[in-house]
């Protein structure tokens, strides 16, 4: 790994980071469903994904450090999990299986809007 | 203080970045952090505490989406059974995996 890389995951790693708590601190929207903050860094890094694997990411190392640096910091895997832990605990089964639902549906719609919106611009 | 602990939160993102990157593997990623994420929830952490080490590392530690493209990869290969089998069961592991971890946090202290 070389000193550019390093500084790109440093840079996007920060900036990922400084975006999520700013989101999920800060950011109060209501859409009616069962939707958390949480939830919306999420998406927003599904969107973002979605962009991304349009540019084919995959070949380009900046974007790919992009990808694992900045998204990676971003969106959050184990908040996701621990939303369903607690619904988990709390027996709420019902709940927890459509808060999965809707999650996993919502972050395939985002991604793929910006797929589609990429391919569409390009 | 506050400046302080910004500045630890924003350490033990690289570090978990680096980490992640490390390791390079999305599934054992997730498996460690869920883990992890069990022990510590169960323990009684100060208000900063918890943002360091759950907001700060495990979340940084965990990607959302590189699940999401992992399973965007097993989509495109047009799999359908595939990719419900491993979505439900990356999901009901990690939901298992960090209950383990609550559990064995609770039973040493």
């Amino acid at each position: 790994m070389d000193i550019t890389s390093i500084i790109i995951i440093l840079f996007g790693s920060t900036f990922g980071l400084i975006l999520r708590m700013f989101i999920q601190n800060n950011l109060k929207i209501n859409v009616g469903l069962n939707i958390q903050n949480t939830s919306i860094v999420n998406l927003i890094a599904s969107f973002l994904l979605g962009i991304l694997v349009s540019v084919n990411f995959s070949k380009n190392n900046s974007l790919l450090l992009f990808y694992t640096s900045f998204l990676g910091c971003f969106s959050t895997f184990s908040s996701f999990i621990y939303q369903l832990f607690v619904l988990f605990q709390k027996k709420k089964f019902v709940r927890l299986f459509f808060h999965y639902l809707e999650v996993i549906l919502l972050s395939f719609i985002c991604f793929y809007l910006g797929y589609y919106l990429m391919k569409i611009i390009k | 203080m506050k400046i302080t602990n910004y500045i630890y939160i924003i350490l033990v993102c690289y570090a978990a970045t680096f980490l992640r990157l490390l390791i390079n593997n999305n599934l054992i990623v997730s498996i460690i952090g869920s883990l992890f994420f069990g022990v510590v929830i169960a323990k009684k952490v100060t208000y900063w505490k918890e943002k360091i080490i759950l907001g700060g590392f495990f979340s940084c530690f965990t990607s959302f989406s590189g699940f999401i493209y992992f399973l965007y990869k097993i989509l495109n290969q047009g799999d359908w059974i595939k990719f419900i089998i491993f979505f439900n069961s990356i999901i009901i592991l990690n939901i298992f995996t960090m209950y383990i971890g609550f559990w064995i946090s609770r039973k040493i202290t």
